[in-house]
């Protein structure tokens, strides 16, 4: 079954854009979708999943990390390395 | 005489003379013991009475809810069923206020988050905003 990965991001915010970025490049060539969400529309639901700050990364409706990511973050969450672009 | 004047009763509560006679009255509390100069004592097992009915009425309960609730506090007996019912139905307020709180805790947890990790603007007016 194919993952849901969504990543929570907030305006004005300083990592955000970059873990969206990573993210992208990471999941590429992967079978998967990134949704990135506005949080400040998402409020209820990011309280409901625990998020605190972001970026926040949810997969498959649960919380998996949240600040600043790292590539050794992402290599932990998905277990293969970047593909080189 | 153990126990404590009416006006120290009152300092501990933060209520007033007034009102720990009236709750007197109305038999929210029982018959306070008295002095030989018919003064007021309060022993431990009043303030504690005191403080549940504070407790209770920061929780939005009635004086005559609070005095039944009270009784369970008083009798190792049964209590009457209707008084049961009240309590069960007062604790799924409760706990239904508290889970209300706690998401609001964790809102207001997150939106001050942003708004600390922002350059520019706060995400708390504009998530506050949507929510209205």
């Amino acid at each position: 079954m194919t993952s849901i990965i969504e990543l929570f991001c907030a305006p004005h915010c300083r990592h955000c854009d970059t873990a969206a970025q990573q993210l992208r490049a990471w999941l590429s060539e992967r079978d998967v979708s990134l949704q990135t969400k506005n949080i400040l529309d998402h409020v209820d639901r990011a309280v409901d999943l625990g998020i605190l700050r972001t970026p926040a990364l949810v997969v498959d409706d649960e919380l998996v990390h949240q600040g600043q990511l790292s590539d050794r973050r992402l290599m932990q969450l998905f277990g293969a390395s970047r593909c080189p672009e | 005489m153990p126990g404590i004047s009416i006006g120290e009763a009152a300092e501990r509560t933060g209520l007033t003379a007034d009102t720990l006679r009236y709750y007197e009255k109305i038999a929210l509390l029982p018959r306070i013991a008295r002095d030989p100069g018919g003064r007021r004592r309060y022993d431990q097992r009043d303030l504690s009475r005191l403080r549940f009915i504070q407790r209770a009425q920061r929780c939005n309960f009635s004086l005559k809810e609070i005095g039944q609730l009270l009784q369970l506090r008083n009798t190792q007996e049964a209590v009457r069923p209707q008084v049961q019912r009240l309590t069960e139905h007062k604790l799924e307020e409760i706990k239904t206020q508290l889970a209300d709180l706690t998401h609001l805790q964790a809102e207001l947890e997150l939106l001050l988050n942003l708004c600390r990790g922002s350059d520019q603007g706060c995400p708390i007016i504009e998530g506050l905003d949507q929510n209205a």
